[in-house]
């Protein structure tokens, strides 16, 4: 691929001798660091001259009517980092099943409330059915996220969810229920526990969790909304951190095949003794090495990449790699996390998600733990930098066998809407169609007013909800829908394919044959 | 350095590193093309440059910067 770009160090060198280096790094929007500009000549990809995936809201038709508590002013900042959602067939009929994670607010946790999640049932026939209260879901926690996994190989995916002050471990009994099994497996952690994820990073056939803590924050020692330099941004007062604020380490449990965890986190070299705030962990064989290595995302401050040495070791080869921060060596607000074989390399790249005006960034694995970050090159460091991004994930949504990207926004200050300029509290979506040639076209404003819809976003899933062959996409959202909307969490799909000829002839009719289809398959 | 003039590159950047020897993210990018000079050593000394220099602003915000 030939780059259209500047080399880096002749983008930097200029700047230095102007001496710009201190305003790149100043500290003028309070806890968030200044990033460095978009290389010069840099140009957004749009996409044309190729079908776009149409993706349509249809939360409305499917039952489903789960709302996430939300404090409008979100004083502190562990009322701005829930919202996860998991697919997962809990029942094994073949069919996605959905859970959504809540929180309460603070005010509400301080009086010892709490908010339910729910678990949806698949129907089968466009709708779903909530049987929280069957399966004993409800109230696991003040949860974040979560992870799902066959924990003690029984046949049924079990759920971990990720919380402030305690996870939980929920066992599925196979008849529709699970039971918490926190205490006896050990896995609670207890601190302000963020991303979540199983693998078998010893090969003994049962599968560890990896979990990526972010603050070591309380309830009854909460920093003051305003009070200091890290509770400001661009010259409002806004909740405090993370910058400022104490991190919390890492976690790894090894699975002992007999319903416990052992916490293995100092002795395999993943306990984060810096306390770097981590948010999305994946785990990947990066290097085709047979064992699964751990990525993990950090908000302000280098990601790591932990190579799975064998024998119940990990290195974090983050800064050496080239998967740490960004390809000018700043660190970022790193928060979701994806991988996919976008290249068709046969090697798993990744792409993190971070905040406004910082770049999404695109590592191209090359092979042999070299990573390239390609974003701009690729076309998707441009049309991410004014929004706050979350979940992400590589996904084929038009079915020409090429990985695309999707990735939901939203900020975490509502105080931002004050501004004059800036993305604002809600904010729309982006979508990447891959061009099969290492890059990526912008087709965002291209895939139908869903995506464009401005929300409040933040965990993403991706799967086929009704094995029609499409790939859909599962949102869960704070603070409501935007323009009355009541709905705060969404489900979008694809409603036509790409890849036909016919369909470049005819686009219009096209799509609207597939709206019909979509509307037969999911009756109202 | 994506064009492959990688020791054009770090000319370049040893040169911005002697300039601004306490600016972080030179040394970042020195050690990147170190590395895909194959000098690894060489990389190795600058990522711990980096590292060092990241540590004491970590530190530095952590004085200025903590709760009220």
């Amino acid at each position: 691929m030939k780059n259209r770009l500047l080399p880096h160090w002749k983008r930097v060198i200029p700047l230095l001798l102007l001496g710009m280096q201190t305003v790149l790094w100043s500290w003028a929007q309070g806890g968030h660091p200044v990033p460095p500009p978009p290389p010069p000549g840099v140009k957004k990809i749009k996409c044309s001259g190729r079908p776009v995936p149409q993706l349509e809201d249809i939360t409305k038709k499917t039952g489903i009517h789960f709302i996430h508590t939300a404090d409008p002013e979100k004083k502190y900042i562990v009322e701005s980092m829930g919202g996860g959602v998991l697919l997962l067939d809990y029942d094994r009929d073949g069919w996605p099943d959905i859970y959504f994670t809540n929180s309460p607010t603070v005010a509400m946790a301080m009086k010892g409330e709490k908010s339910p999640g729910a678990l949806y049932h698949n129907n089968h026939d466009g709708t779903f059915t909530d049987v929280t209260a069957k399966a004993g879901v409800a109230t696991p926690c003040f949860a974040m996220g979560g992870a799902v996994g066959d924990y003690n190989n029984d046949g049924w995916p079990d759920i971990y969810v990720t919380c402030f002050g305690g996870n939980v471990l929920y066992r599925n009994n196979g008849d529709g229920t699970f039971t918490d099994v926190t205490a006896k497996a050990g896995v609670a952690d207890g601190r302000w526990s963020t991303g979540a994820a199983f693998g078998d990073y010893d090969g003994d056939g049962f599968v560890d969790l990896m979990v990526a803590n972010y603050v070591d924050f309380h309830l009854d020692d909460m920093p003051r909304f305003g009070s200091s330099p890290t509770c400001k941004y661009r010259g409002l007062d806004v909740q405090c951190g993370p910058r400022g604020l104490k991190g919390a380490g890492d976690s790894l449990f090894h699975n002992n095949g007999d319903g416990t965890f052992t916490d293995v986190s100092k002795s395999a070299g993943v306990d984060d003794p810096n306390g770097y705030y981590g948010l999305g962990v994946v785990w990947a064989d990066f290097n085709n090495t047979g064992r699964p290595d751990i990525y993990v995302a950090n908000d302000s401050g280098p990601n790591f990449l932990y190579r799975n040495e064998g024998k119940g070791k990990f290195t974090d080869i983050g800064l050496e790699s080239g998967t740490a921060v960004s390809e000018d060596g700043s660190e970022q607000a790193s928060m979701g996390v994806a991988i996919g074989d976008y290249n068709h390399t046969g090697r798993p790249s990744l792409m993190v998600t971070d905040f406004t005006d910082e770049d999404d960034a695109l590592c191209r694995n090359d092979g042999d733990w070299d990573f390239h970050d390609v974003s701009y090159q690729a076309g998707v460091a441009l049309p991410s930098l004014p929004w706050v991004k979350w979940g992400d994930a590589f996904v084929d949504l038009d079915n020409d066998g090429w990985l695309d990207l999707i990735a939901v926004s939203g900020h975490v200050y509502p105080q931002v809407n004050t501004l004059p300029s800036g993305g604002g509290y809600r904010q729309p979506k982006l979508l990447h169609l891959n061009q099969q040639d290492g890059t990526f076209c912008d087709a965002s404003d291209l895939a139908g007013p869903a995506l464009l819809e401005r929300r409040v976003s933040r965990g993403l899933a991706v799967g086929d909800l009704f094995n029609d062959g499409n790939m859909d996409v599962v949102i869960n959202d704070l603070d409501g829908g935007s323009h009355g909307s009541e709905e705060p969490w969404s489900c979008r799909r694809p409603l036509d394919q790409s890849g036909t000829r016919r369909r470049k002839k005819q686009p219009s009719g096209d799509r609207r044959a597939a709206q019909d289809r979509c509307r037969r398959r999911n009756p109202d | 350095m994506d064009e492959g003039k990688v020791k054009e590159a770090i000319l370049h950047l040893e040169t911005a590193v002697r300039l601004n020897p306490q600016t972080d993210y030179m040394h970042y990018q020195l050690q990147a093309a170190y590395r895909m000079d194959s000098r690894i050593q060489d990389a190795d000394r600058e990522l711990a440059l980096y590292k060092e220099i990241k540590a004491g602003k970590r530190e530095r915000e952590a004085q200025g910067m903590g709760r009220d």
